[in-house]
Order: C-alpha cells, then sequence, then structure tokens
C-alpha cells in the first residue's frame, strides 16, 4: 500500500498505519472463522474465544485511531494519501463493526446451545452464508493491501448473493416457527445470526467501496453498478 | 614511440632537404620539420582515438566487440585488449546469470513453500507452493508486507516475536478452503539486514496420519477391553458365588465365547500387520480358482452348517489360475463369504461368482439379497473398526478387521475390492484382479461347479 515520498518518515508513518490496519483486520478475520465454527459445531469453547478477541479489536481501534490522528496533524497529508487515511479511519470502523458481529453469534451460539434445542433447527443451513461472509471479508482486505480496485468491484457484484441466503434462510426459519411454536425462541437467535452473518457482508462491501475510493478518488456509496463500471472504466 | 622517432628523423630530413633548397639555415628548418610532422602524427592520432571512442559509445557494438585494427596502431592494441575483457566480463556475468537461474527454476517447482523477506517484512520473491498455501499472486505481490495479506493473528504475533530477538518455534497456521488444511511455517533470519525466509510446509496428511493412529489405538483398545470386561465379570462371578452346575457350564460357554472372539481380534490384528509389513506377493506362484472356491466351500460349511445356502458359480467354470499368495487370496474371500452369511438373516441367499472379463482380468463377486448397506457407509466400510451397526455386528462375532484384511489382500495383488449396496435389495462386493495375474489352467472337471 502506498507509493514513495519525498519523505522517507513518512512513507513508514504510511506503512505502519495501513499494518496496523491489517492487524485489526487479521483478529477480526479470525473472529469471524471461530464464529463459523462454533456455530457449525455449537461449541460453546470457540464462542468465549470470540468473546475474547473482542478486547484486542478494541484497542486496535484506538491505537489505529490515535496514529491516524497524528498523521494528520503532522503531515497535512493531500490528495491519494488523504484518501488513503480517510479510507483507513473508516475501514477501522467497520472492521469493528465485523467484530462485533463475530461477537453477537458467539453469543447466540452460546444461548442456544445452553437452551438445547439446536438439533431440530436448520443451523447447517447458515453454513453457506456464513462461508461466503468469510470469503468477501477476506477478500476486501486483500483488495485493500493490493488496492485492487478489480477484486474490489467484484465484491460490490457478489454481496448480493448472501443477501439471497438470508431471505431464503428467514422464510425456511418461518416454515419452522409455524410447525412447531416451541422453536420459536431458537429460531429468533438463529435470525439474528442469519441477520448478523448479512451484516458483515454489508460490512466487506463498504471496505470493497473504500478501495475504489482510495485509488480512484470518486465516491460510489450508493451508487448503482452502472456508475461503479463507469468509474472503473 | 618508434612513431615517435621515425616522425621526428622524418620531420628533421624534410626540414633540411626545405632548407637546402631554398638555402634557408638548416637548425631552424629542420626543428620546425620535426614539429610539423608531431602536429600531423598528433592529428592522426586524434583521429584514430575518435573512431575507437565512437566504437566504445556506440553500445552495441562495443558488447559484441571485434577489435578495431585496420591501421590504427596503439589504439588499435587498445580497443583489442578492452573487447577481451569485455567479453570475458560478459561471459561470466552470463554464466553467474544462468546457475542463478537455474537455482531459482528449481526452487521455484519446490513442494515447499518459500518466501524471501526483506528487512521491512516485504516480499522480495516466492515460489509457486507460497503462493498456493497462502493465496498469494508472484510477482504482482512483490514489495507487499507479507503480514498485509497473512493475516492470521498468530502469524502475525510471531513475526513481532522474531524481531524481539525471542527465537521461534514452527508455527502452525490454517489454510485452503474453509481452512480444512495444516501449514507448517518456519521463519529464519538469515543475514545481519534482518532478511529473512519463510518456509512453509503441508503438514495436512501427516496430521490426518496422526490422529488415525490415535483412532487405531483408541479402537484396538476399545475392542480388546470389551471382551475382557465381560471375562473378568464372569471370573469374579464364580469366584465369589456359590453356583450351579449347569449354570456354572452356561457361563464358562459365554466365557469361551469371548475368549475366542479376542483370539480372533488379535490373530486379526497381526495378519493385517502382516500384509502391512511384507513384500508383495510374487507374481510367479499360481494358485488354482478351483482350490481356492473349494476351501471357502468347506470353510462356509464349518461356518454355517447346512443352514445356509450358498451358491458357487462360474460363467466359464473354474479352470483358472490366479498369481499371488494362497493363504491372502483365501483369507479375502472367505472374509467375504463370511461377513455376507453373518450380516443376513438366515432366509436371504448368498452367491459367489467367478468370471473373466473381457480385458482378461478376473473378478470374484459375493453377492447376497439380504437388508444391504445405506449410501453413506459405503466409503468408509473398509476402515479399521468401522462398524455400520455398533449394537449388532459385535453379537455376529465379526472384530470390525475383515473388509481391511480384504483391501489390504487385494491392494498388494494390484487388484481393486469394490462393493456396491441398496438398502432393502442386497450387496454386492467384488474382488478385481488385472489381467496380468490371470490366466487360464487345464481344463479339469468342474462340472460341479459350472452354471
Amino acid at each position: 500500500m502506498g507509493e514513495k515520498h519525498l519523505s522517507s518518515q513518512f512513507d513508514l508513518e504510511l506503512n505502519a498505519v495501513s499494518s496496523r490496519i491489517m492487524e485489526l483486520g487479521g483478529v477480526v478475520e479470525s473472529q469471524i472463522d471461530l464464529a463459523i465454527s462454533a456455530l457449525a459445531s455449537f461449541s460453546p469453547g470457540m464462542a468465549d474465544e470470540v468473546i475474547l478477541r473482542e478486547t484486542r479489536v478494541n484497542q486496535l481501534e484506538i491505537d489505529i485511531d490515535q496514529e491516524l490522528t497524528n498523521v494528520i496533524a503532522r503531515r497535512q497529508p493531500t490528495a491519494r494519501d488523504l484518501r488513503l487515511l480517510i479510507a483507513i479511519s473508516k475501514t477501522t470502523t467497520n472492521l469493528e463493526r465485523v467484530g462485533d458481529e463475530a461477537v453477537k453469534i458467539a453469543r447466540m451460539v452460546k444461548s442456544i446451545s445452553s437452551s438445547g434445542a439446536p438439533k431440530a433447527l436448520p443451523a447447517t443451513e447458515l453454513k453457506i452464508a456464513s462461508n461466503l461472509a468469510d470469503r468477501l471479508i477476506r477478500d476486501a482486505l486483500d483488495a485493500l493491501a493490493r488496492l485492487d480496485v478489480e477484486a474490489a468491484a467484484r465484491i460490490l457484484r457478489e454481496d448480493d448473493l448472501i443477501d439471497a441466503e438470508f431471505g431464503g434462510f428467514v422464510r425456511k426459519l418461518i416454515t419452522y416457527m409455524m410447525e412447531d411454536p416451541r422453536t420459536i425462541s431458537a429460531s429468533l437467535d438463529l435470525l439474528f445470526i442469519a441477520k448478523a452473518i448479512e451484516r458483515i457482508g454489508d460490512h466487506a462491501k463498504n471496505i470493497a467501496e473504500f478501495v475504489i475510493y482510495i485509488v480512484k478518488g470518486a465516491d460510489i456509496r450508493h451508487a448503482s453498478m452502472e456508475q461503479v463500471n463507469a468509474v472503473l472504466r | 614511440m618508434c612513431a615517435f622517432l621515425a616522425a621526428c628523423v622524418l620531420g628533421a630530413g624534410a626540414g633540411m632537404f626545405f632548407g637546402y633548397l631554398f638555402s634557408w639555415s638548416r637548425l631552424p628548418c629542420a626543428l620546425g620539420g620535426i614539429v610539423a610532422a608531431l602536429a600531423l602524427l598528433w592529428l592522426l592520432d586524434i583521429k584514430n582515438a575518435s573512431v575507437v571512442l565512437d566504437w566504445l559509445q556506440d553500445e552495441d557494438a562495443a558488447w559484441d566487440a571485434r577489435a578495431r585494427d585496420d591501421g590504427l596502431g596503439l589504439w588499435a592494441e587498445l580497443s583489442r585488449r578492452a573487447s577481451r575483457v569485455l567479453r570475458a566480463r560478459d561471459r561470466k556475468i552470463l554464466r553467474e546469470h544462468q546457475q542463478l537461474e537455474q537455482i531459482l527454476s528449481a526452487l521455484r517447482i519446490a513442494p515447499v513453500g518459500l518466501i524471501l523477506l526483506d528487512r521491512h517484512d516485504r516480499v522480495i520473491w516466492g515460489n509457486a507452493s507460497a503462493s498456493h498455501y497462502l493465496g498469494l499472486f508472484f510477482p504482482r505481490d512483490f514489495e507487499q508486507h507479507i503480514t498485509n495479506l497473512v493475516r492470521q493473528p498468530e502469524f502475525v504475533e510471531s513475526f513481532e516475536s522474531l524481531e524481539s530477538g525471542s527465537g521461534t518455534k514452527p508455527l502452525k497456521i490454517r489454510w485452503g478452503h474453509e481452512h480444512k488444511n495444516s501449514l507448517a511455517v518456519f521463519m529464519i533470519s538469515y543475514d545481519e539486514n534482518q532478511r529473512k525466509l519463510l518456509m512453509l510446509q503441508d503438514i495436512t496428511e501427516s496430521e490426518r496420519a496422526d490422529q488415525m493412529r490415535r483412532d487405531f489405538v483408541a479402537n484396538v483398545s476399545h475392542e480388546i477391553r470389551t471382551p475382557l470386561t465381560v471375562l473378568s465379570g464372569f471370573v469374579e462371578t464364580m469366584q465369589t458365588l456359590p453356583l450351579e452346575e449347569d449354570e456354572r457350564g452356561r457361563y464358562l460357554k459365554l466365557m469361551e465365547e469371548q475368549a475366542a472372539h479376542m483370539q480372533r481380534l488379535v490373530s486379526d490384528l497381526l495378519a493385517l500387520a502382516k500384509l502391512e509389513g511384507s513384500p508383495p506377493p510374487c507374481m510367479d506362484s499360481w494358485v488354482d480358482v478351483f482350490n481356492l472356491v473349494a476351501a471357502v466351500e468347506r470353510m462356509t460349511l464349518q461356518l454355517s452348517g447346512d443352514r445356509r445356502r450358498v451358491e458357487f458359480r462360474a460363467d466359464d467354470g473354474f479352470n483358472a489360475q490366479i498369481a499371488g499368495d494362497e493363504t491372502e487370496l483365501l483369507s479375502a474371500l472367505a472374509n467375504l463369504v463370511a461377513n455376507a452369511v453373518r450380516y443376513t438373516p438366515p432366509e436371504c441367499e448368498v452367491e459367489v461368482r467367478w468370471s473373466i472379463e473381457g480385458d482378461g482380468g478376473g473378478v470374484f463377486c459375493v453377492e447376497d439379497n439380504g437388508p444391504g448397506i445405506a449410501k453413506e457407509h459405503l466409503p468408509r466400510l473398509s476402515e479399521r473398526f468401522y462398524r455400520v451397526d455398533r449394537s449388532r455386528s459385535r453379537q455376529t462375532g465379526g472384530t470390525g478387521l475383515g473388509l481391511s484384511i480384504v483391501k489390504h489382500v487385494m491392494q498388494r495383488h494390484g487388484g481393486v475390492l469394490s462393493i456396491e449396496s441398496e438398502p432393502g435389495k442386497g450387496s454386492k462386493f467384488s474382488l478385481r484382479f488385472p489381467a496380468s495375474r490371470v490366466r487360464a489352467a487345464l481344463r479339469r472337471d468342474t462340472d460341479h461347479y459350472a452354471a
């Protein structure tokens, strides 16, 4: 990430802050991985581990914001550097939220496994969507590290897949709840998990948008796919 | 030097000649002649020097370096030497480049992943395995910070611990589709500039083998403990309680059954160990299919008496031979027949069929019309101690090793064990031998078996 400047110290600072955000990304990715494994096996141990890593994520978020403030105050960056720093700031917020969603999933897994009726519910159906969300976040962070606009555009196109999975899952849950009202409370927990997965996909999409913002300088949030393609051309 | 002296002499001579012609004083004329000759020589020299300079400045000509020697005197010699030196250097660079290229191409296809990092942990070079394991793209990802792309927290932390000098032990990270595979990462700092070498090794297989070994030991212990518990229970009962004669007899009968089961288990384990440890059976000892089938029939009669009907059929008679070890082949076939008898209800039929296939290979099929096996069990059926129905199969006396033994025997004979089954319809176990191991035997009286 980043290009050469006359001040090599500035380069080092930019590199340091981008390494930091990648570190944050790594921790958040591991949270998602663990949350998915916890969901697949309903293991409270893994869910606890997800919650434990939350403190690290919070600390990194504070550190990154601190470093960003320092760099902006001392270097007064312009153009692409400024865009990079702003995008990093927003990506940090997004990643922290993804971490929160992973913790949410972990909490729900614990709640379902303690009330003990997961078997009857279609929890495995979430596997496809959760793996998709995991991959999107991974790809988004890779795109950010490589400043790869093509990869970022792919992520924007793929987010719809998760939304479709989510819709299908909700319909399935409704049939379960109608058949047996005793499953309603566990179904609601699963619904929240599905929603959290869907949110992770949205955050991945946001990060992909920041990648395009850094490289192309165009703000494509809330833009249609045609407008995005026009920017990329 | 010669040219210089010659110019002096010639110049002096010419000067004196002109002096004589125009009757000037001789000495100044001679001196003037020398100066003029030297000036002429100098001009010529400058011209030659500029030719050589042009040649040197013309890069293409300089590097393929042929000497310019058409009457340039000292300059020709100079250019010859220069071109020789340049040529030698070119050859050396080329040789070293080729060596480097050879080493790199060997490293590139190495099955272990290799990545070189500079002091800021940026990727300098990496090979194909590394890019496959870590999902990197070379050369696009050169110059990237490795921790920006490989973000596992354990991996990032181990970098920090390497930098703080607290040593590194091999690190294990997950990779690949859904993180199902394991990767051992060795990190070595190899020079004073803190450049690093990352070595990545796929340890998925060895971890899986470790897991299988642990499972196997646990299974063996479990299988041996079960009959042992029963035995020691009866022993305790007989020691503490006064028993009637017929009760005593019944207990002893049960103890005998359990002891026999343990014995079968241990001998099966030994058979498997022997199959794995010994060299494959040779190609020049031929076993008669006829004898094989006859032996299996005798064993089946012993096992089930005449309560069960086992049909032996052959499309073209049993007049064939298989290259291999008779005891192994017998145990493979007998295991399949015993399984079929054991795991089907008494009213079901079992059929053993021998046939020669179109390509010359031979096939034994053991087919029953019993309850069949559900599809999800089929791929794991030949694993050691794998049981479709844990509660039932031990009652019937199986050890859980039979199909493993069959599979091993077939592997050693270059053949395949294939299993087809449909729940409710029956199962078909086939032993397929390759054509190279099957030959026709002399015609004999096989009417008894012929279909």
